[in-house]
């Protein structure tokens, strides 16, 4: 054990260089695994509670005729995960009327339910209180505007059978979550959603009872159980789903069909683990090559000693050691430098950890980030291990003590080489790759309401074997310019080293491994970092087209629901300090067949002057001749592609829609003409959703109200909706929104994939990597020729001749990597932009090149390098003299 | 002046120090290699030193070379100019260990004080593969060092030391890797190529045979030199 105390203090004291560079290599690998586990393990726990947060009522229990609402209640509430529930009676009205404004007023048919006490603590997001009391008589929104009702009003409301009941209004509310409140319990699948009713009155559920005492028509009552579930929920979205669609099922298996379940959590979860297993993809595609890179970084630099290591090996075989001893001291060596990297990089996690997570406002999650931290350290303990230990054992195995000694080595071409293993890598690539964006090919699969999910891990294949192709043909290339273009390299050092060329170019010709392996790990880092960079900024890019789109302008403005914004607010806002343009439009649901979509009525007057319009937005044709389509003719109309290929419409077609008329408050058909297919449109929805001109919606339905404002801006966004804000008539539940508001709404919300975390630590890695490359790679070669450089300057050669040397050298390795670096970055980005185009809302039409950024890798990349060739130089001024006498 | 305009240096001092010692380390190991020492060679003159290992023999070679300077004491060349323009034309050395720039072959480790001295290439190369023929290494001029055996590669290295024609051929141990003969075959062409040009030749050895064969003999001892004036 004394030789083995004595050889690493030795080590220690010596070799500190190589050492060192290990560790780095070992601390950033095993720093990015922790780190960027841990951030995916709180952005799961983020997806699950926000998912879980976005549900107002997660279990709709319908209860059968015949079972009673307090059975019912102690079923319900004795089932595990049930934090309590309240009982809501659901009827119908034949009419609701109100003698308002002097005159009679006649919103037709509504919904009546009646609420316990307990009912809005419960469910807080259920009802919004907009005027008056939160108890008695509430009326909502729509119909209050319906009937022209106040707080105060009268209304009269007539049950089926005829019943007729008048109700003091106490107070006005708006429904959030009308659509899940009153979907269709148990429907089955495929069933098409209905709009919700605008004519809603809640009653205290002793009123509603009282109301429906007596003779009630069959199926015009029903009773739910609205239940509320504890949030102690598994993190990952997938494991959460399962749990709560297993309970669902349990409970409706002891209520033996006396109840259904509306598993509004589950359908928010569905949705969130989709978003999960993209994020594990991300974590796959974008998380794993930086470790492999820091991995290579640090096997690189043990490599980069080699020729030491085996003179040292030799001379410790020469002296006696057995081979068994001298793998045990690297193996030492190799434990020492995976233990300390492995702590240094489990620190930089826990600091990367808090620095990200504060930036993403995401909370770690403690077992994942545990498990993670010790995941990281083994693999940073093994690499090194592996890393110092493996070239050992090879040359004990492979090489006698003389050849030990030598430095340049047998020119031999390596197996891969011979087998064509880089071309056959990229042409699989190309394979998988062809394959994977083919037509109906989805990476992730994520059955509606189904349990087992299915992502295609093969296509991690595509820019796996792209990377490693790339990189060995990159070595393959260097290595033929070092071997058979000595003459032209001869040629370009000539201006560096002048009469020296021949001799430099024939010094890089013998040392052609050593120089391409530093060449092809600067390209690997490169890569790395250009396309992380470039996915990066596409995905940053597309963030803001997607809150642009989802938002509609700088600024939007809209009403809640379907009720219309106050007269005359548009032209209030038009006058707003730094408003540039402003155009009012309507948001409607219309019926094509028994499916139910947004329509959206616009001024083709003024929509382009507010908003953006891509040509994106439209397939076939521009926004342009879109708009000048539909300004050309009244009912006009664009539609989804989906909705044109289901009906057969070709340009010109009629299509007739069902929409709601102002008269009668009922659904009447409406001609349309076709003029083509919408793909996106500001504030629409992602699915399909139809676009005609305002004008002739507001004509046939007798409704010229508008829903929504869009607003172009010249200030800042925040602070135009800011002063909006300030002229919106208070509680009237019209919502003001920038796009910067909107923005990081999106980056941390449930439909995308926060990226801001993992870029942030993906950048800085790449930052790290790309400068220890090119500055120890090339510092730790330099260092293994100082005693050629002492020798030469000991036969009369000036720093300049010997900076020749190092200058060419230099920057033959620079300038090959940056070049492979950037073309194989660039290849990457693009197949991962295409693979993972499920990721990107709305897929992107083109890169997104962060130049910035790039420049900045290029200065810390050729600074890193242009460091460590000044430092070699400089060192050959003065050789060390422990050198001089070893001459 | 000194003459640094090439041809014969005839009998003038090439390098003389005055009481210069070296020493290394710093602090409490700080420790002298050469003490006081005081010396003079002159154009034509062949000297040996001789003294046991570590004694300081090779120091003494580097100081006169000026590869390195001394810590203490004074050292000039008279007739070959100041230090930055000793090598590769003025002064040559043969290094005791195996010295060939690995990554070169034979030939072109010869050439390269030629060429570091401004001589164009195609010259650099014939007059590298006269020497090398002179030395015996005409055969194996392509091979690499690792390629040779050490007897090659230390007669390499004289080749490469006496290549540039110096007036000054300092060579340490230029026969501790070679047998008798071939030992003899080096001191000849070094004594040759020396006497040729008028040069002054310092040789490092243990050998009193190849010692027996120079004019004068400056002995190392206890990092004391002790040079035998003429």
């Amino acid at each position: 054990m004394r030789l083995e105390l004595a050889w690493l203090k030795g080590l220690v004291q010596r070799r500190w260089g190589r050492l060192s560079g290990i560790t780095v290599g070992i601390a950033l690998a095993v720093g990015f695994i922790a780190a960027l586990g841990s951030f995916f393990g709180a952005a799961n726990a983020h997806m699950t509670q926000q998912a879980v947060g976005s549900v107002s009522v997660d279990w709709q229990v319908q209860i059968a005729p015949g079972v009673s609402a307090t059975t019912a209640t102690r079923t319900v509430q004795s089932e595990p995960g049930v934090v309590g529930s309240q009982v809501v009676g659901y009827g119908s009205l034949s009419d609701l009327s109100c003698r308002c404004a002097g005159s009679l007023q006649d919103a037709g048919r509504g919904r009546i339910l009646g609420i316990t006490s307990g009912y809005s603590s419960m469910f807080p997001k259920e009802l919004r209180y907009l005027v008056g009391a939160k108890h008695g008589t509430l009326l909502a929104q729509q119909a209050a505007s319906n009937l022209s009702a106040k707080v105060g009003s009268r209304i009269t409301v007539t049950l089926p059978g005829r019943r007729v009941a008048t109700l003091r209004v106490d107070g006005i509310i708006d429904l959030p979550a009308a659509d899940s409140m009153f979907q269709v319990v148990g429907a089955p699948p495929g069933y098409l959603p209905q709009a919700p009713p605008d004519n809603v009155v809640f009653v205290p559920l002793s009123v509603w009872h009282e109301l429906h005492r007596g003779f009630v028509p069959p199926g015009s009552t029903s009773t739910q159980l609205h239940v509320k579930l504890s949030n102690a929920l598994p993190s990952n979205p997938s494991a959460a789903y399962d749990l709560v669609v297993q309970r669902a099922r349990h409970l409706e298996a002891r209520f033996a069909g006396g109840a259904l379940i509306g598993n509004n959590i589950a359908v928010a979860l569905d949705g969130a683990r989709k978003d999960a297993l993209y994020a594990q993809l991300l974590f796959l595609f974008l998380g794993v090559p930086g470790a492999i890179v820091a991995i290579l970084l640090a096997s690189v630099l043990a490599a980069s000693g080699g020729t030491r290591r085996r003179k040292e090996q030799a001379l410790l075989r020469i002296r006696g050691a057995t081979p068994r001893r001298v793998l045990r001291l690297a193996l030492i060596e190799g434990a020492l430098v995976g233990a300390i990297g492995a702590g240094i990089g489990l620190g930089l996690a826990r600091l990367a950890e808090r620095i990200s997570f504060n930036a993403t406002h995401l909370a770690p999650d403690a077992s994942a980030s545990r498990g993670w931290m010790i995941t990281a350290g083994i693999v940073g303990l093994t690499a090194a291990v592996l890393a110092v230990g493996v070239p050992a054992w090879r040359d004990l195995r492979t090489l006698s003590v003389s050849t030990s000694r030598a430095t340049v080595g047998a020119a031999t071409r390596p197996l891969w080489a011979r087998l064509y293993l880089d071309v056959g890598a990229l042409g699989l690539a190309a394979v998988i790759y062809v394959r994977s964006v083919g037509s109906n090919f989805q990476i992730v699969l994520v059955p509606e309401g189904v349990s087992s999910t299915s992502v295609d891990y093969t296509v991690f294949f595509a820019p796996l074997l792209l990377w490693v192709g790339a990189a060995l043909l990159t070595w393959r290339v260097s290595v033929a310019v070092l071997a058979r273009g000595t003459r032209a390299v001869a040629a370009s050092v000539r201006p560096l080293t002048g009469p020296l060329a021949g001799v430099v170019a024939a010094s890089m010709r013998r040392q052609r491994k050593l120089l391409t392996r530093g060449l092809v790990i600067i390209a690997l880092t490169g890569s790395f970092a250009v396309s992380t960079a470039v996915f990066n900024a596409t995905f940053s890019s597309q963030s803001v087209v997607d809150a642009l789109l989802t938002n509609g302008a700088d600024v939007s403005v809209a009403a809640p629901g379907t009720s219309a914004l106050p007269t005359g607010l548009a032209a209030q806002i038009r006058a707003t300090p730094g408003v540039t343009a402003v155009t009012a439009m309507q948001h409607r649901f219309a019926y094509v067949g028994t499916d139910l979509q947004d329509l959206f009525g616009i001024s083709t007057r003024t929509l382009a002057s507010a908003t953006t319009l891509s040509d994106a937005f439209f397939s076939g044709v521009t926004a342009r001749d879109a708009l000048h389509g539909l300004a050309t003719r009244a009912d006009a109309i664009l539609v989804a592609q989906e909705t044109a290929v289901s009906y057969g419409l070709k340009p010109g077609s009629l299509i007739v829609l069902r929409l709601q008329f102002a008269r009668d408050h009922a659904y009447h058909a409406v001609p349309f003409h076709f003029i083509g297919v919408v793909r996106e449109f500001p504030t629409a929805p992602h699915d399909s959703f139809f676009v005609a001109n305002a004008a002739y919606v507001a004509g046939v339905t007798g409704n010229g109200s508008h829903q929504t404002v869009l607003v172009r801006t010249n200030a800042v966004p925040s602070s135009v909706a800011d002063a909006i804000r300030g002229i919106v008539p208070p509680r009237s539940g019209v919502v003001v929104r920038s796009i910067d508001e909107q923005l990081a709404l999106i980056s941390s919300g449930l439909t995308t994939v926060d990226l801001s975390g993992l870029t942030s630590l993906e950048l800085a890695l790449a930052f790290l990597l790309a400068a220890t490359a090119s500055g120890m790679v090339l510092a730790l070669g330099l260092a293994e020729r100082r005693r050629m450089f002492a020798i030469a300057t000991g036969l009369g050669a000036r720093p300049k001749d010997l900076a020749g040397f190092v200058w060419s050298e230099t920057i033959f390795v620079l300038a090959g990597g940056i070049l492979s670096g950037t073309i194989v970055g660039l290849l990457l980005a693009e197949v991962l932009v295409k693979l993972l185009t499920g990721v990107f809302d709305p897929p992107p039409t083109r890169l997104s090149i962060p130049v910035v950024y790039l420049l900045g890798l290029l200065l810390v990349t050729v600074g890193s390098g242009v460091a460590a060739a000044a430092g070699a130089i400089r060192s050959t001024r003065s050789p060390a003299m422990e050198i001089l006498r070893d001459l | 002046m000194p003459d640094v305009s090439g041809g014969h240096v005839g009998a003038r001092v090439l390098v003389a120090a005055d009481r210069v010692s070296m020493a290394l380390g710093a602090g409490s190991i700080r420790t002298k290699v050469i003490d006081d020492a005081t010396f003079e060679l002159r154009g034509g003159e062949h000297v040996s030193i001789a003294g046991p290992s570590g004694s300081g023999k090779s120091t003494i070679l580097h100081l006169v070379a000026g590869i390195t300077p001394p810590t203490t004491g004074a050292i000039s060349w008279p007739a070959l100019g100041p230090a930055s323009s000793l090598r590769p034309s003025q002064v040559s050395i043969s290094f005791q260990g195996p010295s060939l720039m690995a990554p070169l072959s034979l030939l072109e480790n010869v050439e390269l004080p030629l060429l570091l001295s401004g001589v164009r290439e195609a010259q650099a190369r014939d007059e590298a593969v006269a020497m090398l023929e002179r030395v015996g290494l005409l055969e194996v001029v392509e091979r690499l060092p690792e390629e040779l055996s050490g007897g090659q590669v230390q007669r390499g290295g004289v080749a490469r030391a006496l290549v540039g024609r110096p007036k000054l051929i300092v060579a340490d141990e230029p026969t501790g890797q070679s047998d008798h003969v071939t030992a003899a075959r080096v001191v000849d062409l070094l004594l040759e190529v020396a006497s040729s040009l008028g040069s002054g030749l310092l040789i490092a050895t243990h050998d009193r045979t190849v010692a027996a064969r120079m004019d004068r003999h400056w002995t190392v001892h206890d990092r004391v030199l002790k040079s035998e004036m003429p």
